[in-house]
């Protein structure tokens, strides 16, 4: 039987005790810590309404706030572009870098960097760029990818970072002490902190109100990155800008309780423009770049639209059956798990990420957890029927890229022929009687399905026969 | 990109937006105002004895999260941190003397001396030690990484609720000074706190300033990260230690409500 690279992939996890055990922990630890500052049901349900109001206003305003933003971010001096797709990011953060002659990066954590591949990017056209969040740190040192959206490195055991900080870190002696591990990281980190010429960050929130970014965390990095050098470039998704400033308490209560069981991160940092006369620190240029990349063809797509409400805290996947077994590398995506499921195929098409649209139980925990209510199921199992046709009253362009691709004429032909057979009585008691007399016909194997289950195998006489014979 | 580029793309992506648009489909009933209840509370002054319940609900959030909690007094606080720092061998200090904390703290160790305590002053020069002659201008990045054991800073509010403290940029606010240096120590006072974020947010006037300050920092414990392996680690970019002296100025209050 061939694999599919999905299957691959997810096979590597499943194939490696030591590795399954180790998702199993760190999803159990989320899992807790959520649960603990969650104070009662009731109280949480009403913080996640607001939030979703707030999201979904946002939403339907999408054009307006953006304009608001970017006349608020220009009048307190934050530069603003517009990025279509990744290329376009990429090419605006290298434009701002030849202009300030720059040939050093030092990033904080930002997804949307991994969604246009800006490392990949700017290390090829020979800058340096360093990841300085310590899991995206760790990954990137060991030439991987993030395998979580909040904890890049939850696939490393201890023992691999030990190894990796003594191959890799110059002068660094081998510990497993994790105070040591992660003291080597900082010595590492500062020294860049202190020479970098530009700062990159993502944004958790973009308040149109008043021009001001968002960002939460608790290592410090993102405020290094974002105050020491003399450049900060933000990269955020169009769909992450919310009204009002009054917005913030109830969407970051949200988020750092989802994300990672806290009331709040260790800094929540406002930036509203560069380096103000007078003042001593902070970068002289700030540089705000909204990158479309697809979201706007979501936004068209009444169906799928709730996929932009997400605040990206990860809760989703800490919750999937299946992303706990396979692990976010398996995803083959740079959003893993039930949010990948449902943000990949939309944003880089359903031809290279229509498989993992299939890796759902449609079991529902994501969906129960999410502190704004997107439907991921629904979302998941819509996103199977798009791969099959796209909807006739939808446009090319706003078709998810590679819908309808999927369609099978046998699968098709097979519901078209179930159709038929279960509405003709006739024909049904016909196939019935074929499927229970000429049951030793049926083969032993039917493919992947009866590898990892138990054979069905119909009954030597149908239930509707049993009953005659009682005379009910 | 060219500006004409840049300017299409905006356009593009705008005109995405705006034609053809559904709604959200909406869910069930949503109350469309965020935090109004929790504003309420604001509006009524608290007495003496609530503010205190503040008080021990920020230093118990504070505590739970790694931060290190003195209350002092007005006037004693640069003795009991001065002392502090000498147990601690915490020898350079980098505050700004036009801040308030770093005022008080400039007028004690230039009235005390205390021995073995350096108090740098991140404004004007930086004078270089003593084997490279000369002097530099603040800001110094070599010097703030390499020279400074700690920070000295004034928190304008408190958040009762999450353990939090609001640092607001400005002149006299440098924004390294409670980043950069291993330590950060700083000070804040009781009548300064308020219950949550929300009504943080609603009675302070900074909030209302347009443009904001161009950076508010909402710090809630030392510098952390549990990226290896979810073992909590304190000291990842940011300060190893954070050190926060509650300054009560309640007495007011006291006398006449308690």
């Amino acid at each position: 039987m061939s694999h599919t690279d999905f299957q691959d992939r997810a096979a590597v996890t499943l194939n490696d005790v030591k590795l399954t055990t180790e998702f199993r922990n760190a999803m159990d630890f989320l899992r807790n810590k959520r649960s603990s500052v969650i104070p009662s049901r009731d109280e949480f349900e009403a913080l996640a309404a607001r939030g979703r109001a707030i999201r979904e206003e946002a939403l339907d305003q999408l054009p307006d706030l953006l304009v608001a933003l970017e006349k608020r971010c220009l009048a307190n001096g934050i530069q603003v572009h517009w990025a279509e797709d990744s290329a376009q990011a990429c090419e605006i953060v290298e434009g701002i870098a030849k202009d300030r002659q720059a040939r050093s990066f030092i990033k904080g954590k930002s997804m949307a960097s991994e969604e246009i591949g800006l490392n990949h990017f700017l290390i090829e056209r020979g800058y340096e760029c360093l990841e300085s969040d310590m899991g995206e740190y760790i990954v990137q040192l060991a030439g991987e990818t993030p395998s979580h959206i909040i904890m890049p490195a939850i696939h490393k055991s201890k023992v691999a970072i030990a190894e990796l900080f003594a191959e890799r870190i110059e002068g660094h002696r081998y510990t497993e002490n994790v105070d040591e591990l992660i003291g080597a990281g900082r010595a590492v980190l500062r020294e860049k902190f202190e020479a970098a010429d530009i700062g990159i960050s993502g944004v958790n929130f973009a308040v149109a109100e008043t021009g001001t970014l968002c960002l939460v965390e608790n290592e410090g990095n993102g405020r290094m990155s974002t105050t020491v050098p003399n450049t900060h470039i933000a990269i955020c998704g169009i769909e992450k800008v919310i009204p009002r400033l009054e917005d913030l308490p109830t969407l970051l209560s949200l988020l750092t309780r989802s994300a990672t069981g806290q009331k709040i991160t260790t800094y929540v940092n406002l930036i509203s423009s560069p380096r103000q006369p007078g003042d001593l620190d902070g970068p002289a240029a700030v540089h705000l770049i909204l990158l479309d990349n697809g979201r706007s063809r979501i936004h068209r797509d009444p169906e799928l639209r709730e996929t932009l409400l997400c605040i990206r805290c990860g809760a989703c996947m800490n919750h999937c059956p299946v992303y706990t077994r396979i692990g976010g590398h398996a995803y083959g995506s740079v959003y893993p798990g039930p949010i990948g499921q449902v943000v990949a195929p939309q944003l880089e098409g359903l031809a290279q990420h229509g498989e993992i649209v299939e890796a759902c139980t449609l079991n529902g925990a994501c969906g129960e957890v999410c502190p704004v209510g997107i439907p991921l199921p629904g979302l998941i199992r819509r996103l199977r029927e798009r791969k099959r046709h796209t909807p006739d009253e939808q446009a090319d362009a706003d078709a998810v890229p590679g819908s309808g691709r999927g369609r099978s004429w046998f699968e098709a032909g097979l519901w078209r022929a179930w159709t038929l057979a279960a509405s003709s009585p006739r024909l049904y008691s016909l196939i019935r009687l074929f499927v229970t007399r000429a049951r030793a016909l049926i083969p032993r194997r039917i493919g992947s399905w009866s590898s990892v289950r138990t054979q069905p195998k119909p009954a030597p006489r149908s239930l509707n026969e049993l009953m005659k014979d009682r005379h009910v | 990109m060219s500006d004409s580029e840049q300017q299409s793309a905006r356009e593009r992506i705008l005109d995405r937006l705006t034609t053809a648009q559904p709604e959200t489909a909406p869910a069930d009933n949503l109350p469309m105002t965020p935090s109004a209840s929790e504003s309420d509370s604001s509006a009524r002054p608290r007495s003496a004895k609530q503010q205190r319940q503040l008080v021990s609900q920020l230093a118990d959030a504070l505590l739970a999260s790694h931060a290190e909690v003195l209350h002092v007094r007005e006037d004693d606080w640069p003795h009991t941190l001065a002392t502090l720092a000498q147990a601690e061998q915490l020898r350079t200090w980098l505050c700004h003397p036009a801040c308030e904390a770093g005022r008080m703290f400039s007028t004690y160790i230039g009235d005390r001396q205390p021995g073995a305590l350096k108090l740098r002053h991140y404004s004007g020069e930086y004078p270089l030690p003593a084997d490279q002659a000369g002097t530099r201008q603040w800001p110094d990045k070599a010097a703030l990484f390499h020279n400074i054991d700690a920070g000295l800073s004034h928190a304008t509010a408190g958040i009762a609720d999450t353990g939090t403290l609001l640092l607001f940029s400005s002149p006299t606010q440098p924004r390294l000074l409670s980043l950069v240096p291993p330590v950060h120590a700083v000070t804040l006072r009781y009548s300064a706190i308020q219950s949550n974020m929300a009504e943080c947010m609603a009675t302070n006037a900074v909030f209302r300033q347009r443009p904001l300050p161009a950076n508010i920092i909402f710090v809630s414990g030392p510098s952390k990260t549990a990226d290896i392996q979810q073992t909590l680690a304190y000291g990842a970019h940011g300060p190893k230690r954070l050190i926060v002296m509650l300054i009560d100025d309640l007495a007011q209050f006291s006398s006449t409500s308690s």
